[in-house]
């Protein structure tokens, strides 16, 4: 075998499906072992309960022994008492011994199948709330952030095209505005929040204003960088020559050549702003993805987490096609 | 080809056009209030709320269309007060942040906090909402008595009511012990309380110790069965006080009153609602299911560790009575000693200078108006 010898389509089929497997086996396992944990640990407990129930029992029997000596008149008001506490302690026992039989303990750090299906599937997709208002909250939480994903994104792409392309044509405009973004596209984005937190009132605006200002440097000057590198100097001057005016150099030649890179850009940046989003709503927001997650994670309740997990890994596949094939769709000429 | 290449252009210019146009009026038109002068919009207050039992009622009475916490739409009692209350649920350091730096009008939180945030925004408690009687515990594994806590870090938030509980409780034993404890001895490390509970749940070997509030005590104590309260805030009972607080410069506004008002309508309908024999049960399940995974049983024990001020009397009498004066010297002790505050000024009753007042004025308001 030399280096990057082409593989047949069985093979490649193959060891995805295996990779695929592996993952889901390693899942069941590890969850099988931590609800085994659990009830192990619970079994323990309950045997160690009915340990102490068995001495307390001993204890009772010999008080309701010495009761039955006393005197009459005290005796059965400590007969009824004893008794009382006897049974009480009999209906412990009895659960106890079932537990001790049966533990029911749930270990949700790492859910079942099982518990990912009904604890956290059907609750994400069906109606909650016990009063006239209900929400699903899959189709809430999803809804609120992509509704300031994309705007935002799509703002960003807005402005950055712009800047980026008057940066990449106009050396005053690139000389004003780059050393500002060179600084600012190396801070991380989340480092950013606590700014806006206390500057921009928190609000759908607050979201949008930050997934914007964190991309803009970024993406703009990718744009501008493109708009230099990535077009052939002939081009432009062939189209001087041929009596093109300064707008259709840029609108004909400039934007349609780099017009693909910008939706890679685009795309490449969706990640980012999705993890800069769900920090934000994990810290202020009441409703939205990182809302919800915060709220299972203060309950160490993982069904719903890995339910959203799994939903937002899917997502960002299918998004992520899309973009290719929409690009593929626009710019036929910039090929795969 | 020629026109397919418009589609970006486009669509970005019809996103801005479309956002620029919804922005200002804040995304959906306000609707009319029945019965208010004119078809005038009504004034807008926001109160920000943290998952807590006392607090979460204003999210149960979201649920239950009592009030509409988004902004432009009115429940029942925003209605009859004639007041938008927009609801801010965030987590508890986010809401103090937020009123801080007058991102919501009003926000819940404890005596001490609204002591330490008066520093840097002037607020007024206008509603005690509960008091914790075993709220905020100190939760140990492995451990027996408070002496063998000493080699141990303690995780629990710095600088809010976990560290003054640890620090109040260990005066208390240490009254009735006298075995020379001081908290200076003790190893209190910084932590978010959900964050120390889920470690501790985790069995991870460094939580050996924690001091959180509710509901992670509860959940905690659920998770892990071997573990205990070493001690808890019943003994200090009265002294942490949970309360929604309103910026002062908030009550210059036009219909700051009635916001207010409608604040306590809230609260104290939602005290009906779970005293209410029928319905009772499932009202208390639904304000579990707003800030933890505890059931019927363990919640009705977390409303008597997190005792809450049901009625307009009661808060009325806590906040005149002598033991809240003491308890205020106490925690302005406290902070001082903490370094959470150079310059502590705070008030009881209605007088209008002071930084911080807790002024029992508006319940009385309320009771008159209702």
């Amino acid at each position: 075998m030399i280096i990057r010898q082409p593989i047949s389509r069985a093979w490649r089929i193959g060891l995805g499906l295996a990779a695929i497997i592996f993952l889901l086996a390693a899942y069941t396992l590890l969850s099988r072992s931590r609800q085994e944990a659990v009830r192990a640990e619970q079994r323990d407990v309950a045997q160690q309960k009915i340990a102490d129930l068995a001495e307390d029992r001993v204890r009772l029997q010999n008080e309701i022994q010495r009761a039955t000596t006393r005197e009459e008149g005290v005796r059965e008001k400590m007969l009824m008492r004893l008794e009382r506490e006897l049974k009480e302690l009999e209906t412990q026992e009895t659960r106890w011994r079932q537990l001790a039989g049966a533990p029911d303990a749930e270990d949700l750090t790492v859910p079942a199948w099982s518990q990912l299906y009904r604890q956290g599937l059907v609750r994400a997709c069906t109606p909650q709330g016990s009063f006239q208002r209900k929400e699903v909250w899959i189709v809430h939480d999803f809804w609120n952030t992509a509704k300031r994903l994309v705007s935002a994104l799509l703002i960003a792409v807005a402005v950055s095209l712009v800047l980026g392309l008057l940066m990449g044509c106009v050396d005053y405009v690139d000389a004003f505005f780059l050393p500002p973004f060179a600084l600012l596209s190396k801070v991380p984005a989340t480092a950013v929040l606590p700014i806006f937190f206390v500057l921009v009132q928190i609000n759908f605006k607050m979201y949008i204003a930050i997934i914007v200002f964190s991309l803009l440097p970024t993406l703009a000057q990718s744009i501008s960088q493109s708009v230099r590198k990535d077009i052939a100097e002939e081009l432009i001057f062939k189209a001087y020559t041929l009596g093109a005016s300064q707008f259709e150099v840029i609108w004909e030649v400039i934007y349609k050549q780099i017009l693909p890179r910008i939706i890679d850009a685009a795309r490449l940046q969706i990640g980012p702003a999705l993890l800069l989003l769900v920090a934000a709503e994990w810290m202020v927001a009441g409703e939205g993805i990182g809302y919800r997650l915060r709220l299972f994670y203060q309950r160490t309740d993982m069904t719903v987490v890995f339910v959203y997990v799994i939903i937002l890994g899917l997502i960002g596949l299918i998004v992520d096609y899309l973009l290719i094939w929409f690009r593929r769709w626009l710019c036929p000429w910039f090929g795969d | 080809m020629k026109r397919t290449v418009w589609i970006v252009p486009t669509l970005l210019l019809a996103v801005m056009a479309g956002c620029s146009k919804e922005s200002p009026s804040g995304g959906t038109a306000p609707r009319v209030v029945d019965g208010s002068a004119s078809g005038q919009t009504p004034p807008v207050f926001s109160l920000a709320w943290s998952e807590y039992p006392s607090w979460s009622v204003f999210g149960v009475a979201h649920e239950m269309g009592l009030l509409d916490g988004a902004e432009g739409k009115l429940g029942e009692i925003e209605n009859k007060w004639g007041v938008d209350v927009v609801l801010a649920e965030a987590s508890y350091d986010s809401c103090l942040n937020m009123f801080t730096s007058k991102n919501c009008d009003a926000v819940c939180m404890t005596n001490m906090d609204a002591l330490i945030v008066s520093q840097n925004r002037d607020g007024v408690a206008v509603l005690p909402t509960s008091t914790s009687n075993g709220a905020d515990a100190c939760i140990v594994v492995g451990i027996n008595t408070v002496e063998e806590l000493k080699p141990h870090k303690v995780f629990g938030l710095k600088g809010t009511v976990s560290e003054y509980c640890f620090v109040r409780c260990l005066e208390e034993i240490e009254k009735e012990e006298k075995k020379g404890l001081k908290a200076a001895d003790f190893q209190f490390t910084n932590q978010d309380p959900g964050a120390a509970a889920v470690a501790m749940a985790q069995k991870q070997d460094t939580h050996q110790a924690i001091m959180v509030w509710n509901p992670f005590v509860l959940q905690t104590l659920k998770d892990r069965p071997d573990a205990k309260v070493l001690f808890d805030s019943s003994r200090i009972p009265g002294e942490i006080v949970d309360m929604v607080v309103v910026g002062r410069d908030v009550l210059d506004r036009a219909g700051s009153d009635k916001f207010v008002s409608a604040v306590m309508d809230t609260f104290y309908r939602m005290n009906e609602e779970l005293a209410k024999p029928d319905t009772g049960d499932k009202t208390l399940v639904a304000l579990g299911e707003k800030f933890s995974k505890l059931g019927l049983e363990e919640m009705k024990k977390v409303v008597q560790q997190t005792q809450f001020y049901k009625t307009a009397d009661e808060a009325i009498a806590l906040l005149e009575g002598e033991a809240f004066k003491a308890t205020m010297q106490t925690v302005q002790r406290f902070c001082v000693d903490q370094g959470l505050v150079s310059n502590p000024q705070y008030a009881i009753g209605t007088d209008a200078a002071a930084k911080l007042r807790f002024d029992p004025s508006f319940i009385q308001a309320w009771k008159e108006k209702r």
